[in-house]
């Protein structure tokens, strides 16, 4: 009954997800079947989790599921008319040419082996103490979790301030199972590492103009030893993989607006609503996305979308900010004010926080070369292509990174250096899949020009 | 990733999968969830639980987490001790409001008397069983 239950969790999520995804890109004649699965599942994760949450402030238990339930299945009947009225079509894209093929597989099997080897691994400490908990607390409550526990000092160290997008995903599965499983629960780890996997190889197939080129850096992912097994990787149930696949989605279909007048623009605003509703750093990630959206909108004179497109991101921040408070959440001890006075009192942090990121960078048992390629990217980008597509990529990665560094000056902790060492590492892991789209824009560029070089040698010669 | 592929086996399929292996690990008890759910179940219900931990000992502020994790809804206080005992935090709270004090990694002030030990390095110590004065 446990795996019937999962599986009913799984569908009514996707089903959920997949009429968000195609009412977001309703009048798109062709739709990619790979690309709606993983759409499905991002946009299914988010609607069950905020459902359960705004729902739950008014219904409790079996009327709460009921309710949630029937709202994905009429998502996905709306959906599915909406397509059927603009008479779009499934299509599946087979790999063409052996290169193809091999680097296609290797991501299939890449999928599969996490898939299995997160099974034998248990939920890493904040995937147990900070997202897990707060599903099982929700689950022994009728499916809401107790306000007492937003206040509960004692267990101020689970952040009862985070939000629920990955525990409330975690509790409809727990709804339907009927128990808090966290055997069963794990699967939805590698199932982020799968969707963002394929988007990768989706959104740099695109954006690059070349499939074999985003199926390279797709099929590369695994090899950063942090991304799968550290912690924060795909086996430890964090929500950093989830924030990391959230802000490529966003960024891969803002950058494929650029040269597209289809429907990317909705998706990157449907993709960057989730990443505060993820993590805390999902602000900081959807506000740069803000900022580059705007830059996009200004340059195809469509700032007025661009602005609604903006609303739900504010709506889902400024919400759970007065849930909070209503709460009496127990503040977060992690970061003091952001006054002029901090900032100024901290400036002698500067160099010793840059000495960290590029210690944790050069680190090859957490990245292997992988920061070293994209740093090759990025400066190829930079140099050599400079065109729109590489500035927004660049700023996209640059700009995390510099903010997240910037954070360290507001530390509370009593050594900040440990602060650095305990979180950095981690938050590098939300900008690695975009920092592959960067790569995978570069592999074909790169190609050509030696080509061209070799080609004049030759003739030359 | 081929290590991970290797090391440990699939499973268990169990509900409390995590929380048991964590504290097989760190203090050896088998079915731990279930173990210490039910030690605390004979605790005088609506009164804290207090968690003593080591300071700068990851391993037992990890435990002590677990245990507050594990003693929902029953409220908890996590302490912080600095020093090998607790003898002066124990001392300072009130008795009547808690129904126990749990000891990760360290040892119980001799003059509360005789914990139970609920596995290697964790003593739990029902408040009416002692006499909180030093």
């Amino acid at each position: 009954m446990i795996l019937v239950g999962l599986l009913g969790g799984y569908l009514t999520l996707l089903l959920g997800g997949l009429g968000v995804a195609l009412l977001v890109t309703r009048g798109e004649p062709r739709l990619n079947i790979i690309e709606y699965c993983c759409l499905a599942w991002l946009f299914g994760t988010g609607v069950v989790s905020l459902l359960l949450w705004i729902c739950g402030t008014f219904i409790p238990g079996i009327a709460l599921q009921a309710i949630v339930a029937i709202a994905c299945v009429f998502l996905g009947f709306v959906g599915w008319r909406v397509k059927q009225r603009a008479a779009a079509q499934f299509i599946l894209p087979i790999p063409r040419g052996f290169v193809e093929w091999l680097l296609a597989s290797c991501v299939v099997a890449e999928i599969a082996t996490l898939l299995f080897a997160s099974c034998k691994h248990s939920l890493g400490w904040d995937g147990l103490l900070n997202w897990e908990i707060k599903a099982r607390y929700a689950f022994m409550n009728d499916g809401v979790i107790p306000a007492s526990y937003y206040s509960d000092s004692g267990r101020a160290f689970s952040h009862p301030e985070y939000p629920l997008g990955i525990p409330f995903t975690e509790l409809w599965l727990y709804l339907w199972m009927g128990q808090a499983n966290q055997f069963w629960v794990k699967t939805i780890f590698p199932l982020f590492y799968a969707a963002g996997s394929l988007l990768l190889a989706l959104l740099g197939s695109r954006i690059s103009g070349q499939r074999w080129s985003g199926l390279l850096v797709a099929a590369l992912v695994p090899f950063i030893p942090y991304f799968v097994t550290g912690p924060g990787g795909v086996f430890v149930a964090y929500a950093d993989i989830p924030l990391n696949v959230f802000y490529l989605a966003a960024l891969g279909y803002l950058i494929y607006s650029l040269d597209h007048n289809g429907t990317s623009m909705s998706m990157y605003a449907g993709c960057s609503t989730l990443l505060p509703w993820i993590k805390r750093e999902g602000l900081i990630l959807w506000l740069v996305l803000a900022l580059l959206g705007l830059v996009v909108s200004l340059r195809g004179k469509k700032l007025q979308p661009f602005l609604l497109s903006l609303l739900p991101g504010l709506f889902v921040t400024v919400s759970w900010q007065i849930y909070l408070a209503v709460r009496h959440a127990v503040p977060s001890s992690d970061f003091s004010g952001l006054t002029v006075r901090t900032l100024h009192e901290n400036m002698d942090r500067i160099v010793p926080i840059c000495r960290a990121l590029v210690r944790e960078m050069a680190d090859l048992s957490h990245w292997s070369i992988f920061w070293l390629l994209a740093g090759f990217g990025l400066f190829y980008l930079l140099v050599r292509v400079r065109n729109m597509r590489s500035y927004l990529l660049t700023s996209a990665i640059l700009m995390p990174i510099i903010l997240y560094c910037i954070t360290y000056l507001f530390s509370e902790w009593p050594s900040y250096t440990a602060h650095i060492t305990s979180s950095l590492p981690r938050l590098l892991l939300h900008i690695v899949s975009a920092a592959w789209l960067a790569v995978a824009l570069v592999l074909p560029f790169s190609l050509k020009v030696k080509r061209k070089h070799v080609t004049s040698f030759s003739l030359n010669n | 990733m081929g290590r991970a592929v290797w090391e440990n086996k699939v499973g268990p399929v169990e509900p409390n999968q995590s929380i048991d292996v964590y504290l097989r690990g760190l203090s050896g008890i088998t079915h731990g969830s279930q173990t210490l759910s039910d030690a605390f179940e004979h605790l005088p219900q609506h009164k804290t639980l207090v968690i003593f931990v080591r300071q700068q000992n990851p391993q037992s502020e990890f435990l002590g987490m677990l245990i507050a994790y594990l003693s929902w809804p029953r409220e908890v206080q996590i302490v912080n001790v600095r020093n090998a005992t607790a003898d002066h935090e124990v001392a300072a709270i009130k008795p009547s409001s808690v129904a126990g004090f749990v000891f990760c990694f360290m040892n119980p002030p001799p003059w509360l008397g005789r914990g139970i030990a609920l596995g290697s390095g964790l003593v739990l110590v029902p408040v009416s069983a002692s006499d909180v004065q030093p």
